[in-house]
């Protein structure tokens, strides 16, 4: 079965954003990420849009599988490079969320509290918010039950907030 | 500016107001240029379409044709001035109207008898204007 939606430019321009952030929790940086994306995108549209019965979940399951990949390979390029003595360059400007600057402090706590979350919170988290996933597409991408996605899901609501309130506190 | 974090819609809400960064255009061009487009519809489908289009303007032009008349010409039926061939003067005076409005003005010939219908004048051209009632003089 053929999905349009999943050819459009508007389609696309929707989640794009999306999948990158969640390639970013397993990537160092968002140019990383956006590669991850693009070659899962690539492959898709070659090769597996017609497998996916449902191609949203499919293609987030895509993405985390490609950016454990890529911080393997990326894990053992750093490697490589401390024994040559390069430095890594981190960006500072390397952020997560677009934010108007009087909310860039909250952006920046959010972004701190997440990094805080165990993995399974973040990305059920992650996919719920920003993927607009359901419980169940959630189950799906992540191979397991949507009660267990629920469950962590409602952790993960819990400890930010934890979190949070000692960031943003007076 | 920190949202109240006793409150869990407010706290989801905050956190949905903040957007993903965006791609950037290098992702956008490589990502637009491989998407694939639409698939083309096949050739029997394509063809199907296309007769049935060509069906629809044949249909269309001939329902056309069966149904407009051509138009007649406008004819004055009520003419005050006389209008027996001997009487007729060089020039009279007539209110004319018209069943249909002419699409373009006409001028009856001259020298043909008048008659109620649209020769209200002998030896003189009449021009029949576009109105539909009116007093037109020879």
């Amino acid at each position: 079965m053929d999905q349009p939606e999943t050819l459009s430019a508007d389609w696309l321009r929707a989640i794009a954003p999306a999948l990158v952030l969640f390639a970013r929790q397993w990537t160092s940086a968002h140019g990383n990420a956006e590669d991850v994306v693009q070659d899962v995108l690539i492959r898709f549209w070659r090769e597996g849009r017609h497998k996916a019965r449902d191609p949203k979940p499919y293609l987030f399951a895509c993405v985390k599988r490609a950016s454990l990949d890529f911080r393997r390979g990326e894990s053992r390029r750093a490697r490589r490079e401390a024994e040559a003595g390069r430095q890594r360059i981190e960006k500072a400007d390397d952020f997560l969320f677009e934010s108007a600057v009087e909310r860039d402090e909250w952006r920046a706590a959010v972004e701190t509290a997440l990094a805080k979350l165990p993995e399974p919170q973040r990305e059920v988290l992650v996919l719920k918010i920003w993927g607009d996933l359901t419980f169940p597409e959630i189950g799906e991408a992540l191979g397991i039950s949507p009660n267990t996605a629920a469950s962590r899901y409602r952790y993960a609501i819990e400890a930010l907030r934890t979190s949070l309130a000692k960031e943003v506190a007076p | 500016v920190s949202p109240d974090l006793n409150d869990a819609d407010g706290l989801e809400a905050e956190l949905r107001a903040l957007r993903p960064r965006a791609v950037s255009p290098e992702f956008r061009a490589a990502v637009g240029a491989a998407r694939p487009r639409t698939p083309r519809r096949p050739i029997i489908a394509r063809t199907a379409l296309a007769a049935s289009f060509l069906g629809v303007v044949a249909g269309s032009a001939w329902m056309f044709r069966t149904h407009v008349e051509p138009p007649e010409p406008p004819r004055a039926v009520d003419v005050i001035a006389p209008v027996s061939e001997a009487d007729l003067p060089v020039s009279c005076e007539c209110r004319v109207r018209f069943t249909q409005k002419p699409s373009r003005s006409i001028e009856t010939a001259p020298g043909r008898p008048s008659t109620q219908s649209d020769r209200p004048t002998r030896g003189h051209a009449v021009r029949l204007d576009r109105a539909s009632t009116g007093v037109v003089r020879s």
